[in-house]
């Protein structure tokens, strides 16, 4: 009996708050249902790594990705904002592939380039503002050490908004910003991630407890 | 045998489909399931298909190896190596999608035409030695290497395959123990016989080395129907090399078939052999350009001639604007979820007054001192070191990528593709000194 009532809570508990069935996320995102298995994988490990809750927190995001469960740097709170769509300060594991599945390299690149374009629209307000490129340049530049004199940051994004913010309003709006992406594709560069067309090959572990019907 | 039959009904209702696969005719049977020729419906490419059924390999500690040879197979991105390209599970099957070879075994060549002629059995030899080093370069040994694993694509080059597979359950027989060798011990070292801990690298130069033997006489240099003896012969070494074969061939396979693994002859050492050398275009590995195919397929600016318009030679760096200047940042790099290493152990950037031209030519003589090849296009280098030890130690390929913010103030970004870590800081370390900004307040690690 006991053993029955274990085997069952267990069963209650595999999947945490946040789970969604694979065959759901597949039919939304370009990842088949052994590839979101795969995806599960990674993220059990990830969602474990500190706090064993079956969610990713920031400290395990920041670990994850470089190896720093406690620095501060302006872009890694922004992507983790992105990947934390309920904006409820975790990432459970639909918004975990959701997120990710932008990065896929068979995702369109508008998809990459509207996400892009809110991770750099800092204060949410629809548009990219002058002082938010000024202050992501700096932050750039803090991370690398690179000591810029502040006329010489100032150049740089005033040369940069001179180029981009065609109608001259002082903000770069959606429509600007695809402009850019189309003459400078390179600026979506880290929006694809073509690991993720082996991640069956990456995290195998789901071969063996699969649950796809024959 | 119902079982069996129920399960073809089975696969036949259900129209043989697998994910976006389309199942075909049968290739082979393994111990543990069957080879499916597989075509995908959306792209068309054809597969094989290694089916494996879980039922069958439920009471065997399957798991771990399972997971380890996929992993295994993932590293491995070669023209003459058997890709494994994506693995299919469901509750009862686990499928592994690979890299459909269609012109049979080498092995089937020698029985029905028997032996090459010298020329033709070095260029199978070559592209044999090119997969092998481009496995040991990356810590994968094959250790059951035979003629019979060495296969035939249409155009005739070969593919190894059932690499990673050493000690899967195949080799487990009804003792329990692992037999390497599997009904085939003509291959194996005399070290792998005698069971000392013995290293992949050499073991493997010997299987080569029997393989090698094998297609320029059509004989097996060790064979006896009494295993003892056979044992004997392989530990002995020394087998009886025919004199009309030419003296470097003659030479080759004797150092190969050197009974003490630590006198035998290394890849190195054969790479270098001048009977080996005769006519030899190294393979390319596939994966040799993974990161920088997304570069240069993406970026217009990096293909184009940007130089051009405003009348600059094609060393002009890239010029970047604020976006790409942020877009360098490490915290936008979530490649972190997918490597073992940190991006900013691959990723390396720092600054400079130089010009570009100055740079570039700088960069070019710090890294030929050092002894590495350079390739170089527009502001871009490829920095490259094979492997010198004999150990097969990982070699590196770099590309240093030099960027400008404004006139006299460039970025060089340093990506490691892969290869070893402490080499890679050294060069870094080096041309900072050399090229750097002067003051070590700019420097841009991150």
């Amino acid at each position: 009996m006991l053993a029955f009532v274990k085997r069952f809570s267990l069963k209650r508990t595999k999947h945490p708050r946040g789970y969604e069935d694979p065959q759901v996320l597949a039919s939304e995102t370009p990842f088949t249902v052994n590839e979101i298995e795969a995806l599960h994988n990674l993220f059990k490990k990830l969602s474990t790594s500190i706090i064993n809750d079956g969610l990713i927190h920031k400290e395990e995001f920041l670990l994850a990705l470089f190896r720093n469960s406690s620095m501060q740097n302006l872009f890694a709170d922004r992507v983790f904002y992105m990947f934390d769509r309920k904006r409820n300060g975790v990432i459970e594991f639909g918004e975990f592939v959701r997120s990710l599945s932008i990065f896929h390299p068979h995702t369109p690149e508008h998809e990459k380039s509207s996400f892009m374009f809110k991770l750099y629209d800092l204060d949410g307000t629809g548009f990219i503002q002058r002082h938010e490129l000024k202050k992501m340049v700096g932050a750039l530049l803090s991370e690398t050490d690179l000591g810029l004199s502040e006329e010489s940051i100032e150049a740089i994004v005033e040369q940069t908004m001179v180029e981009v913010d065609t109608n001259k309003d002082g903000k770069i709006d959606e429509e600007e910003w695809k402009e850019l992406v189309a003459k400078n594709p390179s600026i979506l560069k880290n929006m694809t991630l073509p690991y993720l067309k082996e991640v069956t090959l990456a995290f195998p572990s789901f071969v063996l407890d699969s649950e796809v019907d024959d | 045998m119902v079982r069996e039959q129920a399960e073809e009904k089975e696969e036949v209702r259900k129209g043989m489909r697998l994910g976006k696969y389309e199942l075909g005719r049968t290739l082979g049977e393994g111990n543990f399931g069957k080879v499916k020729f597989a075509k995908d419906t959306v792209s068309g490419q054809p597969f094989a298909v290694k089916i494996i059924d879980k039922s069958r390999i439920a009471d065997l500690n399957f798991s771990l190896q399972i997971k380890r040879e996929i992993r295994t197979l993932k590293m491995l991105k070669h023209p003459n190596i058997v890709r494994l390209h994506e693995v299919l599970a469901s509750k009862t099957k686990i499928n592994m999608v690979m890299e459909l070879v269609t012109g049979g075994e080498l092995f089937d060549k020698i029985v029905s035409n028997g032996k090459l002629t010298e020329t033709e059995g070095r260029k199978m030899f070559q592209q044999l030695i090119d997969g092998i080093s481009y496995c040991h370069i990356k810590g994968v040994f094959h250790r059951d290497l035979k003629l019979e694993n060495v296969l035939l694509d249409a155009k005739g080059h070969i593919k190894i395959t059932d690499f990673g597979l050493s000690a899967l359950p195949q080799h487990f027989r009804e003792d329990g123990l692992l037999h390497t060798t599997c009904g085939s011990p003509n291959y194996v070292a005399p070290e792998v016989l005698a069971n000392r801990g013995y290293e992949g690298a050499a073991s493997d130069i010997w299987s080569c080395g029997v393989v090698l033997y094998v297609i320029l006489t059509g004989c097996l240099p060790f064979d006896d129907r009494n295993l003892v003896v056979l044992y004997q012969k392989i530990c002995k070494g020394d087998p009886p090399i025919p004199r009309w074969l030419s003296p470097g061939a003659r030479t080759m396979i004797k150092k190969m078939l050197d009974p003490n693994p630590v006198t035998r002859i290394t890849v190195a050492g054969i790479k270098a052999s001048e009977w080996f050398k005769h006519e030899y275009t190294p393979s390319v590995p596939d994966d040799d350009d993974d990161e920088e195919d997304i570069d240069t397929d993406d970026d217009a600016f990096s293909v184009q001639d940007v130089g051009s318009e405003d009348g600059k030679g094609s060393d002009s760096p890239t010029i970047i604007n604020a976006f790409q200047l942020i877009g360098m940042s490490s915290f936008l790099d979530l490649s972190g979820f997918f490597e073992q290493e940190n991006v900013s152990e691959r990723r390396i950037r720092f600054t400079s007054n130089s010009s570009a031209k100055d740079l570039l030519e700088k960069i070019e003589n710090s890294v030929t001192e050092m002894g590495f090849s350079v390739q170089k296009k527009n502001a871009k280098l490829k920095v490259k070191q094979e492997e010198h030890n004999q150990k097969g130690q990982v070699g590196l390929s770099v590309t240093a990528e030099v960027f400008e913010i404004k006139p006299s103030l460039n970025v060089v970004e340093l990506r490691k593709s892969y290869g070893d870590s402490s080499l890679y800081r050294q060069l870094y370390e080096r041309l900072l000194k050399e090229v750097g900004t002067s003051s070590p307040e700019q420097e841009l690690v991150t």
